[in-house]
């Protein structure tokens, strides 16, 4: 559903979402040749059929607690290594998109295990918060629409503060984990 | 999820596509605390010319000027002649003489010297210059024979495939000839580097380059492995200088290996791949992914040793490429 052209391996056939992105924004893509009207179909309707078998299982799954706070800081990750440096959504420039998503992701993880937080390390909560916070402020500004500014007309000082700020973010919610956990 | 693909020296020289291998190189050093510390430090030097070129096996020093250039003459003669004042030029600077015969103080003073003047009072200090061929110097990419090499270009010297998680190797790709010095004081790879660049401005063009730092694998029993900036001990499994059979069948072509391409004998290929190391991310991994303390590789792998070499790294994306 999510591979990037860049990940496959010799032999493995390239679908999911990145596929249709490419071929809806092709401009980066040089010489390339369109899909037809049936394989778009094709392609968009097996990532339909993918994300609702996703979403029926997900919904019958459990986690701990340390599944939880680890899938925080993991969506955080994915944030640093490829949606505030724009490798993501690479045909598109829809990264902000994405980053807004493993946000929320990352804050509902959070938010689910505040409780627990509140009794166990209280400063980090605090923390935490304010940092999600600040980080959706950057984001906030960054809004177009319904959506969000095309990743090419950030400027560098503004890819540097979103950067920092996940920085800001990301390196307490490493000890989430083990806070909740203690 | 970081992809991780993991070269061993030995692949990276071994089984490659990217350059070949010519001849010679050099080393010389001084007393400095940065070549006191290494081994090929000091007064040592390295013969630019012989059996093998120097860099490969020679004791692997702490810093590294990898440099690609494009061809961007069409004449043979003039890449002949490039080549040529190459060679002298590495030689000398291998001696840790200066790249030119008159210097880079004394001689006319109407015209500019024929040295870049930075190593003035430094010594060779480990000094070895390293050149290599892509396949682009042989054909073209429409495949068109470009100085009357193609006949010889080597069987295995091809451009790389794509490997998952890798990105934009195609700059690295078309490069036609790269060098790497590795010296063993701060300052010699770059200035080095640049009197060759100066040398073939109009033959050759910079395509890339990269500087290294802080000598992370081991090509010598002699040599202990320091770690790498995620702190694992990388290039333990390296076929070293003194295991001459291994070497003999893993990095050196031998004279019978490709009848196309016999000037290759004696010589060997090398891949190079830059790899992104994204360490605020990794520095925030719980111990128990990164088994930072006193491990020197990952857990699972029990010895470190030849099997370290698969043992997975937080890389991720690369681009282009790196020598190790």
């Amino acid at each position: 559903m999510d591979a990037r052209e860049a990940d496959l391996e010799q032999g493995q056939r390239w679908t999911g979402w990145h596929r249709i992105e490419k071929d809806l924004w092709p401009a980066r893509a040089g010489k390339y040749e369109s899909l037809t009207r049936q394989e778009r179909a094709r392609y968009a309707d097996d990532l339909l059929a993918d994300t609702r078998t996703l979403d029926g299982r997900i919904g019958k799954l459990d986690f701990t607690v340390d599944q939880i706070a680890n899938g925080s800081r993991g969506l955080m990750e994915e944030v640093a290594k490829g949606k505030v440096t724009g490798e993501e959504e690479y045909w598109s420039r829809t990264d902000l998109w994405d980053f807004q998503a493993n946000v929320d992701g990352a804050k509902k993880a959070f938010e689910v295990l505040e409780p627990v937080l509140e009794r166990n390390d209280p400063a980090l909560e605090h923390t935490l918060e304010e940092r999600f916070d600040a980080l959706q402020v950057l984001l906030d500004r960054q809004r177009d629409g319904s959506g969000f500014t095309s990743y090419d007309d950030l400027s560098t000082a503004e890819v540097k503060r979103l950067a920092d700020a996940v920085n800001a973010l990301a390196e307490p919610l490493s000890q989430l984990t083990s806070a909740v956990l203690s | 999820m970081a992809g991780s693909q993991n070269l061993s020296r030995r692949g990276l020289i071994g089984g490659g596509v990217a350059a070949a291998g010519l001849a010679g190189a050099f080393v010389a050093g001084r007393a400095t605390d940065d070549a006191a510390a290494t081994p090929g430090g000091g007064d040592t030097t390295y013969a630019f010319r012989g059996e093998h070129q120097a860099g490969i096996v020679t004791p692997a020093q702490d810093r590294l000027h990898f440099a690609a250039f494009d061809v961007t003459t069409g004449s043979r003669a003039q890449l002949v002649a490039l080549l040529k004042a190459w060679t002298a030029a590495a030689d000398r600077m291998s001696r840790g003489l200066p790249a030119g015969e008159v210097g880079p103080v004394e001689g006319a003073a109407d015209v500019p010297p024929d040295d870049t003047g930075e190593a003035i009072g430094l010594d060779a200090s480990g000094l070895t210059i390293t050149f290599g061929f892509g396949p682009s110097l042989f054909r073209d990419a429409r495949g068109r024979d470009r100085f009357g090499l193609a006949d010889r270009q080597p069987e295995a010297l091809r451009d790389l495939p794509h490997f998952p998680a890798t990105t934009s190797t195609r700059r690295a790709r078309a490069a036609t000839c790269a060098f790497r010095r590795v010296p063993t004081i701060r300052r010699w790879p770059c200035t080095r580097s640049a009197n060759l660049a100066r040398i073939g401005f109009g033959t050759v063009a910079v395509r890339w380059s990269q500087l290294g730092f802080g000598r992370t694998s081991t090509t010598s029993t002699a040599q202990s492995t320091p770690r790498n900036l995620f702190g694992f001990k990388d290039g333990t499994a390296n076929v070293k200088a003194e295991e001459t059979a291994a070497l003999e069948e893993h990095v050196w072509v031998g004279s019978g290996d490709d009848v196309k391409a016999l000037w290759l004998a004696g010589g060997s290929y090398l891949v190079a791949r830059r790899i992104n190391m994204r360490i605020e991310i990794w520095d925030r991994q719980p111990r128990s992914v990164t088994r930072r303390t006193s491990w020197a590789a990952p857990r699972a792998r029990g010895r470190r040793s030849r099997a370290a070499a698969s043992s997975p790294n937080p890389t991720s994306r690369c681009r282009g490429a790196t020598a190790r």
